[in-house]
Order: C-alpha cells, then sequence, then structure tokens
C-alpha cells in the first residue's frame, strides 16, 4: 500500500514535477528539507512544549514546586508536574497525583523511554540530548530519534486506515502545506499509565489525535514544530504548544543502544543510576 | 532548500554520469519496499560448501524452532566455537531459553539481524538506512567510502557500500561484541575480528525459487499473513559471506531470499513484548506489593 520509490530517482522525478529544479521560487518554500546525512537536529530550549499566545497552554509545573529556569524545580529531586491542572480529567489528575507522589517519596518518576519503550506521540518528540534525523521521500517521511533508534513513519497524501492498528507512535499521515510538514496522528494504545504526551507524566487515552506543524526557522538552522493535542477523554480542550530543534552538525547518527544504556547519561549529569545487579560467574 | 536542490542536482549528475561514460553502467537498483522473510531461525544453508550452523533438532524435516541445538560438527567451527555451540544446545535440549539477543531486547549483530521478519532499504546516494521490523533496528551503510583506519567498535559495525552492476555490496567490520553476542540463534561467537559482506540483488522468482526451496527445507516458516506465498514478482537475495579467523576455520557463505507482503510495517517495541506467540505467555512472578 505504501511503497516507497528509489529516493534518488523520485526525488528528482518528484522535484521537477514541482519546479523546484527550474527554480520556481514561489514553490521552493513548498517542501521544507529536514533532512541531511551528517547533520540531525537537537531539542533546544528545554524538554517541554512551549505554551502558544491566544491557544490553551499545555499541562506544566506543579505550582508548589516551581521550576527555575530551564532547570530543576526547587527541593525535589525529579519533576512535580501540574496533577491539579483545570484541563485534566479526574482519572487522568489521578495518575499524575500518583507519580508525584513517588517523586515526594524520593524515587524516580517513570518514563517510557527509561524502560526502553517508545515515548508515543507526541512525548517522543521531547527527548532531549540526542538528535533527531529525518529521511524524505515523495510518499513518506521517516523521522528517527538516535537515541534507540526510535523510528516513526509519516505517509504522505494518504488517508489514515479505517482501522488503524493501535501504536505507541499511532498512525500518521501528513502533507506539506505552505512550507510545512503537517502530520496527522490517531490510532494510539491504551497504556494510560505509561504512554505519556510530555515529560510531565500526563497521559491520554487511546483518542488520542495528535496534529504537528512542522516547518524550518532560523533560516534553516532550525525546525519548530506547533503541535495540538485533543483526547476528550483526557482533556477537557485541546491544548498546542511548540518544540524547537537545532540544527547540528555531528556527523551521521552514532549508536545509541538503549538496553546497554551506552550513553551513560548519569556521567553527564553526575547522577547515579540504579545498581543492576550482577553474577560474577556466567551461568554457562 | 538550497541544499535540497544541490542534493537533487547531485542526483542528477550522479545519475547523467554513467551516461556519458564509454562504457554504460548498469542501473543503480530500485531496492524500495518493504521485504518479507519470516522464516526461523531464518539463514538458508547453501546445498554445498562452507555455510552456516543448522539446527541439529529436527521436527519433520525442518529446524525444531523450540530446540536450538546447532549443529557443533559444522567443519566451518574452530574447537573452541563449537564447544560454545554445543553448550548453547545442552541448555535448550535441556529446556532452558539460554539469552540471545532477540530474547534481551540487544542489538543483533550482522548476519543475525536477518532473524527479523522485515527490511526495507531506504536509498540515497551518499547513505543507505537499513530499517528492521522487530525492536526498530537500524543499520546505516557509507556508500562509496572506505573504512576508517580505526574503527570505534559499535554493536552493527561499520559499513560501507557500493553497487557493482545490479548488485549492492555492502562490508562491515568493527562489531562490538559483550553480552549476549552471537551471530546466530546457536551462540555462534564472534570475534573482533569478524568481516562480513553482503551482496544484495534483485531476483526473477524463478531464480529466487532456489533459494527459496533452501529456506522451506531449513527454516520454519511462519508470519501468515505477512508473505504473500504466491508472489512470483522479484525477489531481493543477500547472498552473506562471514569469515573471523578467531571463530571459523574458513569463510563461508548463506542466503536470505526475500519476497513481498500485503502487511504494512508493524511496530514493535522488545522491551515491551506484547505478543503472545503460543498461546498465554509465561507467568512472571510479580510482587502484591510495589516496593515503594
Amino acid at each position: 500500500m505504501f511503497k516507497v520509490p528509489f529516493l534518488c530517482v523520485t526525488t528528482l522525478v518528484a522535484s521537477v514535477a514541482l519546479g523546484m529544479v527550474a527554480g520556481a521560487g514561489a514553490q521552493e518554500s513548498a517542501i521544507p528539507n529536514f533532512s541531511f546525512t551528517d547533520s540531525g537536529w537537537l531539542l533546544n530550549g528545554g524538554i517541554d512544549f512551549r505554551p502558544i499566545p491566544g491557544k490553551l497552554a499545555p499541562v506544566s509545573f506543579d505550582p508548589a514546586y516551581p521550576q527555575v529556569g530551564q532547570g530543576n524545580q526547587r527541593g525535589v529531586m525529579e519533576r512535580m508536574s501540574d496533577a491539579e491542572n483545570a484541563n485534566l480529567k479526574p482519572w487522568a489528575k489521578e495518575v499524575m497525583r500518583k507519580y508525584n507522589q513517588d517523586v515526594l517519596n524520593g524515587h524516580r518518576a517513570f518514563s517510557s523511554q527509561s524502560r526502553c519503550w517508545p515515548g508515543g506521540t507526541p512525548g517522543q518528540l521531547l527527548f532531549p540530548a540526542e538528535p533527531i534525523f529525518f529521511i524524505q521521500t515523495p510518499k513518506e517521511v521517516w523521522i528517527i530519534w538516535q537515541r534507540q533508534q526510535e523510528v516513526r513513519r509519516v505517509y504522505l497524501n494518504v488517508p489514515h486506515s479505517r482501522n488503524p492498528k493501535p501504536s505507541w507512535f499511532g498512525e500518521s499521515v501528513g502533507h506539506y502545506e505552505n512550507g510545512e510538514l503537517v502530520i496527522d496522528t490517531i490510532g494510539f494504545l491504551d497504556r494510560a499509565e505509561f504512554d505519556f504526551v510530555d515529560n510531565w507524566r500526563t497521559p491520554h487515552t487511546k483518542d488520542l489525535h495528535v496534529v504537528e506543524r512542522w516547518k524550518l526557522i532560523d533560516g534553516g538552522k532550525g525546525i519548530e514544530a506547533a503541535v495540538t493535542v485533543e483526547d476528550p477523554g483526557t482533556f477537557n480542550a485541546p491544548w498546542s504548544g511548540t518544540a524547537r530543534w537545532q540544527k547540528v552538525d555531528r556527523g551521521t547518527m552514532l549508536e545509541s543502544i538503549c538496553a546497554e544504556n551506552n550513553s551513560a547519561f548519569e556521567k553527564y549529569f553526575g547522577l547515579m543510576e540504579y545498581r543492576m545487579p550482577e553474577a560474577k560467574t556466567r551461568d554457562f | 532548500m538550497r541544499r535540497q536542490i544541490f542534493r537533487i542536482a547531485a542526483c542528477a549528475v550522479a545519475m547523467a554520469v554513467p551516461a556519458a561514460a564509454a562504457a554504460p553502467a548498469a542501473p543503480v537498483p530500485d531496492l524500495a519496499g518493504i521485504w518479507w522473510h519470516p522464516s526461523l531461525p531464518g539463514p538458508e544453508p547453501l546445498a554445498s560448501g562452507p555455510t552456516t550452523v543448522t539446527n541439529r533438532s529436527r521436527n519433520k524435516g525442518i529446524s525444531d524452532y523450540s530446540q536450538l541445538v546447532g549443529d557443533y560438527g559444522n567443519p566451518i567451527l574452530k574447537p573452541g566455537a563449537a564447544e560454545i555451540v554445543k553448550k548453547h544446545g545442552e541448555l535448550s535440549l535441556a529446556g532452558v531459553v539460554y539469552p540471545s539477543p532477540a530474547n534481551q531486547c540487544w542489538p543483533e549483530p550482522v548476519p543475525f539481524i536477518y532473524k527479523n521478519f522485515a527490511l526495507q532499504l531506504l536509498q540515497e546516494p551518499s547513505q543507505i538506512t537499513m530499517l528492521y521490523e522487530q525492536d526498530h533496528e537500524v543499520r546505516r551503510v557509507r556508500m562509496n567510502q572506505s573504512h576508517p583506519a580505526k574503527v570505534i567498535p559499535s554493536w552493527y559495525g561499520d559499513s560501507v557500500g557500493h553497487y557493482e552492476g545490479d548488485t549492492l555490496v555492502i562490508d562491515t567490520v568493527g562489531q562490538k561484541s559483550g553480552p549476549f553476542a552471537m551471530l546466530d540463534l546457536y551462540g555462534t561467537p564472534y570475534t573482533s575480528a569478524l568481516h562480513v559482506v553482503e551482496r544484495y540483488r534483485l531476483i526473477d522468482y524463478e531464480d529466487a525459487k532456489e533459494g527459496l526451496d533452501r529456506d522451506a527445507k531449513e527454516n520454519f516458516l511462519v508470519g501468515v499473513g505477512t508473505i504473500d506465498r504466491n508472489y512470483r514478482g522479484k525477489h531481493l537475495q543477500v547472498r552473506y559471506t562471514v569469515e573471523d579467523e578467531g571463530v571459523f576455520t574458513t569463510p563461508w557463505s548463506a542466503t536470505v531470499t526475500y519476497g513481498r507482503g500485503s502487511t504494512e510495517w508493524p511496530e514493535i517495541a522488545c522491551a515491551e513484548n506484547p505478543h503472545v506467540y503460543y498461546g498465554k505467555d509465561e507467568a512472571v512472578p510479580t510482587a502484591d506489593k510495589p516496593d515503594f
């Protein structure tokens, strides 16, 4: 159904068809180029969705534990989320209260990525420290996270399936519109206690619907994605926010294996990870 | 956008140059789309010559996937390697499911990675991205480049590639060893001297049939619904050669023959282990109360 043609040939054909090679100025901005072999995009400016003026804001921190700049919240090891946010349905508040209590009890809070599970949509967008890479073809776009090589697929110019198979990333279809890649995603798993739309451990139901509008900013040195999230089972009203990435010329994607934890983030941040029990001798 | 135009222009130049050369070069093969090989353990042993370790445990003539008893008598194995394969087989016969990259959700080295049912190759002029469907494993192949003088070891190694006529050739060195590392499901080990050359080629069904027959003779064909068994179009076959003087007495080769299916790309998060393959999953001990 979603056959992907050979990139070089089809890019050329599609480009000629669009008049891009001819330098048709009006259409040059129609398809933003996010794809570079030796450059990726690193989340920039924090690990939260930024509010969009005039639109309902994303869930944020617990007012009793205010965030200090982009750093940690004062007085707690982990993030305390705004579990009493008025946009949340009661069950979602309860889930978030439970996680907040874990934090107050001195424990690391849960995240799906900490278990080497996918971060979901749009939660995975807010994974920091390691770049994302794009591969764009006329029929499909792949977004690949260096960390654990999470791969998200966006099928272009096709409607959603009648019955999408539920998944962490959902079923994403997209198209280009005025220089933006517009992605519409539905078809999520029902992992309410483990699958979050942000880094505040805000849950969702299987009825989550996410619309993203990705565009180049800063003369091509950055990307901004404006995200609108609706889920009548979780939120009283749709909310919106943005995330940004900056281009990083660090070469091609590195191997970053979650199970191996070979990025050793604890070294960067001076944290002590949980010690895993180890046998001194092998069993065979 | 300028870069995109540059890339497109480079694409055009790359395609134009062969046409202008004295000897017309074969067009770059279009390997796009999802390729399926839902067979376990996966490798197709050659009919003759040094070839992959196979399963001594058979069920109705084919590999018994519930007992992975590698043929430690395969002459490709040096004594030390044969002993490791033998011990893995003894564990399997005793009912122990020994750890492997697949069941521990660790990266699967080449050629272990052929255990995946689906493969997708994203061809660009300067790189090829290889996607495997189980646990979203991703390999990257740098095109028309050399291995660095000093390779930083990694699970998938350093892969460089080029086209030889209608064949995509991938050369991989620098695969890291470590916990659960093995070249196949029988526990065949490897060392830092491991060197794998893969040759991918589109072939007609008539040519693919020989490989598919070897596949059916050795492997447990699963994945009902993922592959079209009546597909008669172009197949993708990889013939790979493995050498590692620390483990093998000689270089050896095998194939994997991919076909087409109608199934879309699945999302499989290994760490989540959501699949129940053989009925009810084994009960895992759980605590009634959390530790905190």
